[in-house]
This record gives structure tokens, sequence and C-alpha cells, in this order.
């Protein structure tokens, strides 16, 4: 399987789509099934995200770990399927509980996004204004994917994509003020 | 819309001061007013979501609901129910059939592999699997499942939590103590057998049914543990409740046996208290147990106020230098506790002091404790010795004051602060010991005996043997009883014989018998280790022919007074098995050394060592008889067991790797095992004070290598270096070693062509093996029969069957590798003096001899079949001919150049044999391809002759 892994992510580097979409349904499966042991095991209502996707790359990346070529489109592309995760969960909630019915988002609700427990209309709202930005900004989204979703730092994601902190946190908060700026125009 | 100039207006206006951001961006944008609001809107944006998707969303355990999936099986293992998830994840009960019974097992899937996990597992398996005690439940299986992930099979325990047991049954300090108690030995056990558990909380203990305490997890932290440092620590981090893992474990330390008396006064401090002593990132000192007690009022409190504060607090010393040495000294003092008497720690800190010098490793650990040990043990003797009561007092008393003065200089603060290693600590020891005129001789010869003999467990042989001489001169000059002269003397007779000196081993062991038998009596434990060592000694001094009926004796007498399953009976069947290989008889040797490996496996850990050394004579016996699979895998046993008992970087530890490197070459893996033997020779130097026949068998090795290879140069190298090192060995001039060196060199030059040196080499191999009666059998006939080859080279035809006749007359005992070659060597004289029809015979019996003790492609039957070829070319076989010719060439093509005189002859043959059978083309392009090459051969003119004649 780890085999399979490295080379599925090398050919995502060469830009075949369809390795992107197994390995996406393999590391989307993978957060899962690392998830559900972590709630077992550790008696905790809720999961370390980060500590999530750190070892569902150990699962699933080679022995010797991928190259850092890979390893950034491996993170990038954990981060993309903890947002699908995410996301799907915060579809299934609100079609449940209020009959497929999206409400009225409070403008005031920033204090509760950054409290980091999002409602889940407000973590799909926040799912739509970035699919909008995905289409001009791709780099900016799968930034905040992977520190929003993913829980990575941004000096791990710095040195991952080879770009100073500096560059990294003017891009964080060009990426936060866009998104904000699209959730409470 | 323009990304990039976007991103830079934002940026440069985010460094203006807030007030004067609006005016910038104005005069920044000029006319483009559209640009203008395009970033200020970010700007505003930026403003407010401070501290917006900082972290991200917490994901309820609803995210990740899905059904349980039930594993059905794990390889052999049915699962039967879900128990639960454990730290590494999660646990199920499962059964296999074993041997018709149903055997249970708890399966633990590990959530998080690290690297190597698998092959930890498998070092790990052989140890782990002794672990056999009533209060450890142990590791029996594991695997990887169907999904890749790795699970482990423990054995399954049906009993309650530890705390709840407790709890529920509302124990008083004094059960839980004895619950305690029979933990802490369990632990001990393990300690004893070199595992340490690394994970001890509550949820890994159960009592079961007969209330009795059983740990789980045993060696799961070492498995699951990555070899790297800083990979270990993150490991660590993430599988070990930090409550109960001592600091220098989460600051990255490798798992000791401290870690585990630090566990478990965590443990006893929550059952005693019903609190947990340390919560995860609180930082503040731990109250004493009575202080933090949660059930059971003053009358609890008073209990454990004092003597079980102190007990428990010194266990969980964040200190490991302050904590108690071993789970031993701890269950010592609760079992002291409950009986009312006073404990160790008591208005002291005198574990403190031991604590300190037992530095880090394991033999310093074991030696400390047996310098604590032998020096009570010497304080009693003297106390028993002395004839007035007087000097008893005096004795004891100058044991005690050494003693004491030598620990307070290991006091960090007495000696500025920097850690005491073992040796340094030896050293002190024997320097304060030879000024101390105020304690009495016998006193300072006994303890500087025991100085030698924890210098020889460290493998300093050096420093051991002049320990021990000093000893030995102090002892001889009279007013010293007797057995301390003999124990003195034992000791030195045994590091002697580690150091190839087997004549004054042999003179010190006599006499060290002999002076035990009349201080302490014939029967006396003094008297039977004397007479163990000059056995033992009598096999290398008087040959083992003559040394065997001895060494029955012994085995018989102590199977008949220590039982058949006793450490006594382990060291006679070594012996046996080893006098028995130096006569070549295999199966016998193999059947003693079997018995010798299955009862140091099955006692205890104490005789750990014995068990390597009956791995190591194992496999040099498999090596012998060529069955270098099995011999392989008793030295990789073997070195399991040395670098376990006395670390891999020890002497003991490098001697086996060169075994199995040796192994590796004889079955092929000649070119691989070239960097390996040059390190291992790198590696020998450093060592070859201690052991300097080590480091004259590392060229041994290489120049084994090298020959094989066809590298004659280096091979000549290689063998001169031996035959130096050879020389720096006590005795080593007549060992068995030094005739295996000069044999090499001699093979070399044969094939240099360099006869007259070669015949020269050979007969010194021979001179060597005459003048020591210990010489094995079969070499010493392999050694002849070489000096038989070389003489047929040189053309002295007669001379050369005389001697292979004689070289197969001396062969005894079973069939082996060297049994082939001399007779195949006897063939090749044969052949060459024009008896074809006894060539081939003796060539064709070398042969069967070669496919019954090797495997069919091992490289060492080539001469046997080029022989073959070469009778049957002279008896005008040429198809059978061509058969043997080219197998023996397909034998010898994969690792010899071209022109390699073995690689040459065997192609010359072949042409002759084509020629017969009138395949002249394909003779012909053989002969032209080989012709050209031919000039290197020293034999090139016989072969061009062969190659012309038809």
């Amino acid at each position: 399987m780890r085999q399979d892994t490295t080379e599925l992510v090398q050919a995502i580097g060469r830009g075949e789509v369809v390795a992107l979409d197994l390995l996406f349904a393999r590391v989307y499966g993978e957060l899962k099934r690392v998830a559900r042991r972590q709630l077992h095991s550790a008696h905790s209502p809720t999961v370390d995200t980060t500590g999530l996707v750190h070892d569902a790359y150990l699962k699933l990346a080679s022995p010797q770990g991928l190259d850092l070529h890979s390893r950034k489109h491996f993170f990038a592309l954990a981060a993309k399927a903890m947002r699908q995760i995410v996301v799907d969960h915060a579809r299934a909630h609100a079609a449940g509980k209020r009959g497929g019915g999206v409400a009225a988002v409070a403008l005031d609700a920033a204090a509760e996004v950054a409290a980091g427990d999002m409602a889940p209309d407000q973590l799909l709202q926040l799912d739509r204004a970035l699919t909008e930005l995905e289409s001009q900004q791709p780099r900016l989204v799968a930034l905040i994917e992977m520190r929003f979703f993913a829980g990575l730092e941004l000096a791990d994601i710095a040195a991952m994509q080879e770009v100073s902190e500096r560059t990294l946190n003017r891009d964080w908060r060009r990426a936060r003020a866009e998104l904000y700026a699209a959730l409470y125009p | 819309m323009d990304h990039a100039r976007i991103d830079a207006l934002f940026e440069q206006a985010l460094a203006q001061p807030p007030g004067q951001r609006d005016a910038w961006l104005a005069a920044a944008c000029g006319s483009d007013l559209s640009l203008r609001d395009q970033v200020r809107r970010l700007l505003l944006a930026d403003a407010r979501a401070e501290g917006v998707l900082e972290h991200g969303p917490d994901l309820i355990a609803g995210v990740m609901a899905g059904e349980d999936i039930v594993p059905e099986r794990f390889g052999v293992w049915r699962v039967l129910r879900r128990l639960g998830a454990g730290g590494m994840g999660e646990v199920w009960l499962a059964e296999r059939d074993d041997a018709g019974f149903v055997q249970r097992a708890a399966i633990k899937q590990v959530a998080w592999p690290t690297p190597g996990l698998l092959q930890r597992f498998h070092r790990e398996r052989q140890i782990l699997a002794q672990l056999e005690h009533p209060g450890i439940a142990r590791l029996i299986d594991g695997g990887v499942d169907d999904a890749g992930c790795p699970y482990l099979a423990m054995e399954y325990v049906e009993g309650t939590p530890i705390a709840d047991r407790v709890r529920e049954r509302a124990l008083d300090p004094r059960a839980t103590v004895q619950l305690l108690l029979r933990l802490c030995e369990a632990v001990q056990f393990a300690h004893r057998h070199l595992v340490v558990h690394g994970d001890i909380k509550p949820s890994n203990v159960l009592v079961a049914g007969d209330g009795r305490p059983r740990l789980l997890d045993f060696g799961v932290a070492t498995v699951l543990a990555e070899d790297g440092q800083a990979a270990r620590a993150a490991t660590v981090a993430r599988l070990l409740t930090p409550d109960y893992a001592a600091p220098e474990l989460l600051a990255g330390a490798p798992a000791t046996t401290a870690i585990d008396v630090y566990a478990l006064g965590a443990l006893a401090y929550e059952l005693l208290t019903g609190a947990r002593a340390r919560r995860a990132g609180h930082d503040e000192p731990i109250r004493p147990p009575s202080a933090a007690i949660v059930r059971g009022g003053t009358a609890r409190r008073r209990l454990l106020r004092g003597d079980l504060d102190r007990i428990v607090m010194t266990a969980m010393a964040s200190e490991p230098a302050h904590r108690y040495a071993s789970a031993e000294a701890l269950a010592g003092d609760l079992q002291r506790w409950l009986d009312g008497r006073a404990i160790s720690i008591r208005g002291g800190n005198r574990w403190y002091r031991l604590r300190r010098f037992t530095a880090r490793n394991r033999v310093a650990v074991g030696a400390a404790i047996a310098i604590a040990l032998t020096l009570s043990c010497a304080t009693a003797y003297s106390v028993y010795q002395a004839r007035a009561a007087r000097q008893q007092m005096h004795r004891a008393e100058a044991v005690r004051r050494f003693l004491d003065n030598t620990f307070a200089q290991i006091d960090p603060a007495a000696n500025k602060g920097e850690a005491v290693g073992m040796r340094e600590l030896l050293q002190h020891s024997q320097q304060r010991l030879a000024a101390a005129t105020d304690v009495p001789v016998a006193v300072r010869a006994d303890l500087t005996t025991l100085i030698g003999g924890l210098y020889w467990n460290l493998a300093d042989n050096v420093a051991a043997e002049r320990a021990l001489k000093a000893a030995a001169a102090m002892a001889s000059g009279g007013g010293v009883p007797e057995a301390v002269e003999a124990r003195t003397l034992t000791r030195l007779a045994r590091v002697e014989q580690d150091r190839n000196d087997s004549r004054n081993a042999y003179r010190h062991a006599e006499r060290a018998y002999a002076l035990a038998r009349q201080s302490d009596g014939p029967d006396s434990e003094l008297a039977d280790n004397a007479r163990h060592m000059v056995v033992a000694l009598r096999i290398d001094h008087a040959g083992a022919a003559h040394a065997e009926a001895a060494v029955r004796k012994l085995l018989a007498d102590d199977r008949a007074r220590r039982g058949d399953r006793s450490q006594p009976v382990v060291h006679d069947l070594i012996l046996l098995g080893h006098a028995l290989d130096l006569m070549a008889r295999y199966d016998e040797a193999e059947a003693a050394l079997d018995e010798a490996v299955a009862t140091a496996r099955s006692l205890n850990g104490t005789y750990f060592s014995y068990l390597g050394l009956a791995l190591e004579f194992q496999g040099i016996v498999r090596t012998h008889r060529g069955d270098y699979a099995g011999a392989q895998e008793t030295f990789a046993d073997c070195l399991q067991v040395t670098s376990q008992l006395w670390g891999p970087d020890n002497v003991r530890s490098s001697i086996v790797r060169g075994q199995l490197l040796d192994v590796a070459a004889r079955q092929g893996r000649l070119a691989p095992s070239l960097p390996g033997a040059l390190a291992l020779r790198d590696e020998a130097r450093r060592m070859q004070r201690d052991r300097p026949d080590h480091y004259a068998t590392s060229w041994q090795l290489l120049g084994d290598l090298h020959r094989g290879l066809g590298q004659l140069s280096e091979a000549e190298a290689s063998y001169r270096q031996a035959i130096e090192a050879w020389r720096n060995v006590p005795e080593g001039g007549q060992s068995a070693g030094m005739a295996d060196a000069l044999a090499g060199l001699a093979t070399v030059h044969e094939l240099q062509g360099r006869y007259a040196e070669a015949e020269d080499a050979s007969r010194r191999a021979i001179g060597v093996d005459l003048a020591s009666p210990a010489s094995p059998r079969q070499p010493m006939a392999r050694h002849r029969a070489l000096l038989a080859d070389i003489l047929r080279l040189r053309g002295r035809r007669e001379d050369a069957v005389r001697q292979a006749r004689q070289a197969v007359a001396s062969l005894r005992g079973s069939p082996s590798p060297d049994v082939m070659g001399v007779h195949a060597r006897l063939a090749a004289a044969l052949l060459d003096a024009g008896d074809a029809p006894r060539a081939h015979a003796q060539a064709a019996l070398a042969l069967s001899i070669g496919s019954h003790v090797l495997p069919q492609d091992n490289w060492q039957i080539a001469p046997a079949l080029f022989t073959l070829g070469r009778s049957e070319l002279a008896l005008g076989h040429g198809g059978e001919a061509e058969t043997a010719l080219r197998r023996a060439l397909g034998l010898r093509d994969t690792r010899l150049p071209a022109t390699d005189p073995r690689m040459l002859e065997v192609r010359v043959a072949l042409v002759r044999a084509l020629d017969m059978q009138h395949r002249s083309a394909q003779a012909r392009s053989l002969r032209a391809a080989i012709e050209p090459l031919l000039s290197a051969s020293p034999q090139a003119n016989l072969l061009r002759r062969r190659l012309a004649s038809r």
C-alpha cells in the first residue's frame, strides 16, 4: 500500500488526474480510519487534526517517507481531504437538523469562527467561498486548507513549499482577508 | 484582475502605519480606482479577520462515526470479539489452534506503525518469549493483517484493572503494598532478562481471579519505539501515558530499568492515594502520598506518612540517580515496611550514591550489583574466616571503611559533579586498595580479585589480568587464607584462557584446584569452580582426545549433584561439544551443544552468558560440518544474545559478527562480505589489546575473501598480517589460527606459481599443527593435502601421492568440507602420477562427500568437480568430462576474473573435452578466447601444452 502511495503521489506530480482521484479516495478513507482509532483510544470527543494528518502520512507514505516535492503534494491533498470530511459532515448535520434548509448566518459570527468551533452552516458557507476563490486563486485556497483544515503550522508549510515564512505569512493574511470579505461583504 | 499587483500593494500597505494606509494606497494606485477599492476592501477585511481561521474546526466524534468493522482474522488468529481500545489501537479477543489446543490471545492492532516495527518485533520476540513468569502476560505472536497493518498477539488475561480492584474492594495500604510487591517481582524478573517494560500504568496491570496482578504489554514499548533518538522521542510522546512516564523518557532518553522503577512508584502513588501523582502538562512538584490522599481519612494518612511516603517519593524521584537502583530494591523497602523494619533510605542517600556509579549500560548495572553483593559476601567471608573475634571486627570494619570512602569519592558533590563510569570506579578502587595499608592483605587480595573479575565482565582483559596478577602476588605472600588464593587463581586462569595463554592458565587452575580442595574440601563450590577450569584447559593443553574422559566425568558428576537442568551442566556440555568438535565428531558435538542451548534457554537469565557461549560453539560446529545455513542462524541468535548482554560494541559481539561474515563467505557471498570484513578488521584492531586473537582472525577472514575473489596480492598481504598478528598473541605461534594463516599464504603462493614459498609455508603450517596436542583433526589433514598439491605442481609426483595418502589416512570423524577437499587432492595427485582409474574413484568420492555436506551450488565443490572432469578426460570420457567441467566453471566464474588460474585451468580442460567429442568449431572458438589470457597464469606453459595436445 505504501509503495502504491508513493507511485500515486509521483504520478500526480506528473499531472495524472486519475492518480489524484485514487489517492484522494485513499487519503480520505485513511483519515477517517485513523480518526476513529484516535477517538476510541483517547476517550476524548475531539480529534487532534494535525496529528491525524501526520499519522495518515506515516501510514500511507513509504517507510523512507516521500521526497520534498511529493510530500508537498501529499499534504496539500490530505488537507483537501480533511476539508472534504468536515464539509461532508457539516452537510449531513445540517440536512438532518434543518430538513435541508440553510439558515442565514449572523454577521457577528466571526467570534465563533475564531474560536474554532464553527456551526455546520458556517462551514458550508466557508466551503462555498473557498470554491469560489479556488477558480481565481487556487494557491490561497490550498494554504487555507493546509492551515485551517489540516492544522499545519505556517513554518512547516513554508519549509515544504520552499518559500520564506514571511511570504507565506503575507499569503495567509491575503487569503484570510479574501475569505472574510467574501463571507461578510 | 491582476493578482500579483494586488498582492504587492496589499503587502506594502500593511507595512505602513494603519493611519496612513489609505493615503498611501490612494497615491500608489493613482487613477486606478477599481484597484484601490480592491486593496482597500482586503485591508478592511484583514483588520477585522485578526485571529479568524487560526484554529481548525474540531472534528467531533460524530464526524468519524461509522459502523465498527470487526475484522475476521489476523493471520492464524480468529477474532471472537472486540475487547476495547488501547493506547496503540483497537484490541480484539481471538483464538487459534495450537497443536490441538485452542489458544486465546488479545490481538492489538498497531494504529501507528513505526518504521522497522516488524524487524524490531522479530528481534525482540525471542527474548520476550522467555519471559515466563506468573506475573507477566507474554507477547506471543505478531504479524501483518490483510490491510498491511501490523498487529501483536498478547497472552489474554481475564481480570480487573488494578485500580478498579483496589477501589472496589477498598483495599487497605497493606493489601495494596502486597499487590505492588508481586508486581515488583514480575518487573524484576523481566529486568533480569534484560527486558524493560517502558510503559507500566494502571491499565496495564490486571488482577486475575487468583488475586495476583499480571503485567500486560511487556516489551511492547520496545517493539514500538523507533531506533533513532529523535524519532523515539516523538513516538514515546505519542504512545505513552505521560502521567506515568519518567521525566527523562519524555525528554527522549532510551527506556531503562530506572523508567520502570519510576512508573512503579507512580502506580503505587495512585493506588495508595486514589489520586494521580502527576497530571500531564502540570509541572508542580509532587505532593507526598499522605498529603494527596483522596479517601480513607486520617488513619490512612497516618499509615502512609513517613516511610511509605519516602519509598514512593524515592521511586518517583525525577533524577534517575535519586531513585531506587532496581525494582528489587523498591520491593525490598516495601517488604521492610510490611514487616515493620527500618527501610533502606531512612536518613541517608546510599541508593543515590550507588546509582551514581551504575552508569548507563547494563553490564555496569549488573557489575555494580555484583560489586555490592560480593562486597557484602567478602565481609561475611572475612568474618567467617578470621579466628579471633577482634580480628573479625577489624576486617569487617576495614571493608566497610574502604567501601564507604570509595563510594564517597563517587558522590558527584565530592567529584566536582562529574559522573563516574564503571571503569573509572574500578581503576580508582584498585589504586585506593594498593595504597590502603590499613586494610589487611587478605581483604586487599580478595577485593583486588573482585575488581579483576569485574574488569573481565567489561571485557577489559588487559586490566583484568593486571589486577588478578597483583591479587595473586598479594595472596601468595603468606598470611592469606588458601581460599582467597584459590579464588584469585581460578579467575586469573579464566582471563589467561581468554588471552590464549593456556599454559599459564592450566598451571594456575591446577594450583587453584589443589588449594581449594585443601581449604574448603573437594566438594566445595570453590573446588568445583577450579575443577571446571582445569578440565576446560585440559582440552587446550592435552588435546581433546585426552580430555574427553575428564569432561564426561565432570558432566556425569554435575548431572548427579546439580541435576540435568543446571548451569554447571550447561558449562560441561559446552566443553564436551568443543572437545568433540576438535575431534571432528560433529554429530555428537551438535547433540551435546543442542542440549546445552536448550538447557541454557530454559534456565533463567542468570545463565544467559552461557546461552551465548553454547550458541557460538554450536555455530562453529555447524560451520565445520558445512551446514552454513544452520550456522548462520545460530550465529545470528548468538549475536543477539551477546549484544543484549554486553552491547553490540563489545569484543564478544564483534567476534560473532566475524563468524557471521565467515559463514557468508563460505556460502559464496564473497564480494558482499568484503566491506563488512574490512570494517571488522578496523574494529578488531581497536580491540586488539583485549583480544589479539580476534584481530588476527579478522585478517584471516580478509585473506580468505580476497583469495576467493582472485585478488591474490591482497590475499597475500592479509595472510602475512594474520601471521604477524598471531605472533602477538600469547602462544599464538602454536595456535590453530597460525596454522590456518600459514596454509592460506601457501595456497596463495600456489596460485601465484611461487611453489618454493608455497611449500615452505605449508610445511610450517604442518609444523605448527604437530607442535600442539590440541590441534583440530581435520584442518591438520587439510594442511597436509595442501602440501601434497604443491608437491604435485612442482613435479614431485610420488611425494605428492605419499603426502596425500597420509592426509587421507589421518582423517577422523564425520564427513565435512575438509574431508571432501583432502580426497579431491589425493585424486589430483593420483591423476598426475598416471593412475587415472584410482584418481577417478577418489574424485567421485570427494564429490559425493561434497554433495552430502554442502548445498549443490557451493563454490567449494569446484576443485572436486574439476579433478573429476580431468580424470574423465584421462579415461577418454569426453561427454562426462564436459558435464563436470561446465559445472565447475559455473561455480567459479561468478566470482573469479577470467584470468584467474582456477578459471583458465577449467577452460583449458573444457577445450580438450570438446575436442574429444569432435566439436571442433566450439573448441576452436573457446581456444581462441583463452589463449591470449594464458600468459597471466603461473602455469602458462603447462596449460599451453595441454591446450595444444589433442
